[in-house]
Parts: structure tokens; sequence; C-alpha cells
């Protein structure tokens, strides 16, 4: 806890906090410009359940793009030369490597569940003002759940990508593939195509939206297994490496 | 003072060490050992190996040969570092406190002792982001003495310090090197006006003969 303790407040900085609050911000303006907010009340009476299905699939976007990146910029954060300076506070032998690496990542995980959380509540808070529907709390938590596993995964391999060149531009290699993957079309990882697209099904955790739910779109033990063996050579990168 | 160790067996032995960074810059073939009793002198020109000396020893990375250290609880103050800056200086040093796993009462203890000390006990709930520079390195030491672990590293520990509190620090350097296990990198050896002290001349990663230095020096304070 004490490890989680002090990343924590390396993490949360003046500058991180000012780009965590302009995010939540900007989120804050886009669910209400997706609810309908600046609507005619009439209107949004009358197509109620196209504005919700219009709110949940552009609120799920705009989210899951949000949480891409500030995971990403979360991981990377931790990972460059200047961070890894303070690790001469905590490491005494050559193993406590190991510690500070799981806690460093498990402070960038709990600050991105922090985040999305932050995301949900807002969520939340406008369609159940604005949004003349129903809403049911454990399918839209599934979501933010779903988008939070998607952005873990992006921690890990911006984290396994610093580990192998500790500067700040290496992020850009995660947000490409972010974009590459977010733009590309559903037919990209599908099992039933075979070659990349089937291996991408296996391995890429991706969400999409069908309906009106959030669906993880991928094989989950291979995810599962991929994101495992991601982090065992993050880590093994990380130890590797002088501090 | 706080607790008083036995220091008999308290030693670092090097053995065939050597880490060369990919500029070809850094240490090769240190063979030496360290022992309490005296003030360990770590002295050479910019560049010659000596932080990387430390940081092996310190195990922050990787190197070729063998360390051997008789207890892993070491304090070590870097010349580089980053602070949380939102902490304040008495929950900075205690969550690192809590990360060592240093017994409540000797912490206690050691915390009581060199916050008054080193003048810190005006500024222990401040955020480390409104001290100087100066302050800082006070805390850097801080962090590395509080609870007076066996082996004490530091990297430059007079760098930053005013005159006062540079002659403090250097004689609770030599308090501690009585019966403690003290390494200091240093460019200013003369601060460090001890008899008993060992010096290691560290030259384009190589250590010089060892010793012969302690002689030299000596001499020249006296004259």
């Amino acid at each position: 806890m004490a490890h989680i303790r002090l990343h924590l407040h390396f993490l949360i900085s003046r500058k991180m906090l000012l780009i965590l609050a302009f995010c939540q911000l900007l989120c804050l303006a886009s669910f209400l410009y997706a609810a309908g907010a600046l609507e005619p009340g009439t209107k949004r009476d009358m197509f109620q359940s196209e504005m919700y299905l219009a709110y949940l699939n552009d609120s799920f976007s705009l989210v899951r793009f949000m949480a891409i990146v500030l995971g990403v910029l979360l991981s990377g954060m931790t990972g460059t030369k200047e961070y890894i300076l303070y690790s001469c506070f905590v490491i005494r032998k050559r193993r406590d490597t190991a510690v500070f690496w799981m806690s460093k990542n498990l402070s960038a995980m709990l600050v991105e569940c922090f985040v999305v959380y932050g995301f949900f509540i807002m969520f939340m808070v406008v369609g159940v003002l604005f949004v003349k529907h129903s809403f049911v709390i454990s399918d839209i938590a599934g979501m933010f759940a779903k988008i939070a596993l998607q952005a873990g995964f992006y921690i890990i391999l911006t984290d396994l990508l610093m580990g192998f060149a500790r500067h700040y531009f290496i992020v850009f290699v995660p947000l490409f593939i972010c974009w590459l993957t977010l733009s590309a079309d559903i037919s990209f990882f599908t099992p039933s195509q075979g070659g990349i697209h089937r291996v991408l099904y296996m391995i890429y955790p991706s969400v999409i939206m069908k309906g009106d739910l959030a669906v993880l779109w991928c094989n989950p033990t291979g995810c599962a297994m991929f994101s495992l063996g991601l982090a065992v050579l993050s880590g093994a990168v990380f130890c590797q490496k002088d501090m | 003072m706080p607790t008083k160790m036995k220091s008999a067996n308290i030693t670092i032995n090097i053995d065939n060490l050597s880490k060369i960074y990919r500029n070809k810059s850094g240490i090769r073939e240190i063979t030496t050992c360290f022992r309490p009793g005296r003030i360990n002198l770590v002295i050479g020109g910019n560049g010659s190996g000596k932080t990387t000396l430390l940081k092996c020893i310190m195990g922050l990375v990787s190197y070729k040969g063998s360390i051997r250290k008789s207890t892993n609880r070491v304090g070590y103050a870097p010349e580089t570092y980053v602070m949380p800056e939102f902490m304040s200086v008495r929950d900075f040093l205690w969550v690192i406190g809590r990360i060592r796993k240093n017994p409540k009462p000797e912490f206690m203890k050691g915390f009581l002792y060199y916050k008054d000390l080193l003048g810190l006990s005006e500024c222990l709930d401040r955020p480390i982001s409104k001290l100087s520079n100066g302050m800082r390195q006070k805390v850097n030491l801080f962090q590395a003495i509080i609870d007076e672990p066996p082996i004490v590293i530091m990297d430059e520990p007079l760098a930053s310090l005013d005159q006062a509190m540079k002659k403090t620090v250097a004689c609770t350097l030599k308090k501690l090197s009585k019966d403690h296990l003290v390494i200091i990198s240093t460019h200013n050896p003369e601060c460090f006006r001890q008899r008993k002290k060992q010096v290691y001349e560290i030259e384009k990663g190589r250590l010089l003969d060892n010793g012969a230095h302690q002689t030299a020096l000596a001499l020249s304070h006296q004259s």
C-alpha cells in the first residue's frame, strides 16, 4: 500500500490533474450534447428510444477513446526516465525493481479506474436528467468496466514499449494502434475469416456496441493469456534495464 | 543519537565489478572492500564512475562481477532525485519508512533526532514543491539516515547546502561512521577532516591505488 500511495502522489501531479480535469469537462460537455440537452424538450419526448440509443453510442465511443488515451498517457508517464529516478528511494536490492514495476502499473490502473468511474457518474447524471429512458445500471456499469479493461490492455502495452525506450514519444505507437483499431471495421476482428483477422480476434480486447449493450468482441481466454504474456515480458524488460 | 548497532560484520565486498554504458563510460574491474569505523570517500572527476559505483552497490543498475553486502538495510541519498511535489515532508518520510518496513519506535527516534539536527522541524508539514533546493537536499539526506541503517551511501551529500549545514552534515556522518559503514561520493573531500577515513579515487572508471590518497589528503589538511 505504501508503494502505491507514493506512486499515486507522483502520478497525480498538478499537470496531470489539469489534464484529467480537462478530460472530465470535455466528456461532460459531450455527454450533454449527446443527450440532446440543447434540443427542445418536445423532441426528446417524441424520440425517447432513438435519443437513448444515440446517447449510449456517442458516449460509448467518446469514453472508450478518452479512457484509452488517458491510459496510454498515464502508462507513458510512469515509464519515463524522470519518473523512474524516484526508484532510488525504494530500491535496496535488485529484486525490489519487480515490486516497483508492479506498484507503478497498479497505480496507473487505479487512476484509470477512477477516471472511468468519473465518466460513469457523469454519464448517469446527464442520462437521468436529460434522456427520458430507463437505464439498467448493471448494463451501463458493465459497459464502463469493459472500457476500463480495454484501457488496461493499452496500459500494459505502453508499459512494455516504454520499457524498451524510456522516452515519452513512444506513446505515439499505442496511440496509433488505438486509432487504427478504433477506425477499423469490426470485420477485422472476426474468427471466421482466418489469418490476421482470427489472430486479432484471439488477442485484441475489442469492445463494441451491439444494440444497447457493450460487448467484449474477442476471445476472453486468448486475450487474457496475451495480456498476461505482455505483462510478464514488460516486467522482465523493466527489471533488466538500469534504473 | 538513536540506535547503536554492532558494526563488526558490516562490509561490502566488491569483486571485479564492471559496468560499461553504451557510450563506453562506466566502471571497469573494480575490486575493493568497504568497512565501517571510518568514512569511505569516493573521489574522482566528472564522469569518472563514482555514481555508477554507488548505483551498482544499490542494485539500481545491472553489472558484471560481484557485490556482497552483509545486509540489505541500506540508506541511500542519490545525487539526482525526484520527489512527490504534493506530499508533505512528514508524509514522504513516513511512506518511505513504511516501504522499508522500519520498526516504528526506531523510525520515530531517528525522526525526532534528525529533524532538529538538519533544521527541518519547521517545514515538516510543507509540501515538497514549496521547498528550496537546499531544503530538498536535507530531506534527501534525512530519508537516508532516518532509521540509521547499517550501511549509509551518499552521492554528493553536501551539494546545495550552506556552509553551516555542510559542517553539520559532515559531523553527523563522522559520528555515524564510527559504527556504521558510510560511503560518500564527493568532489569536496576536504570537508571531511577526520583522521579515520579511506579515500578511493576513481579515474576513467578504474579504481586507483586504493588508500594511498588517504595519506596525501591527511598531509594536505595538516598543512
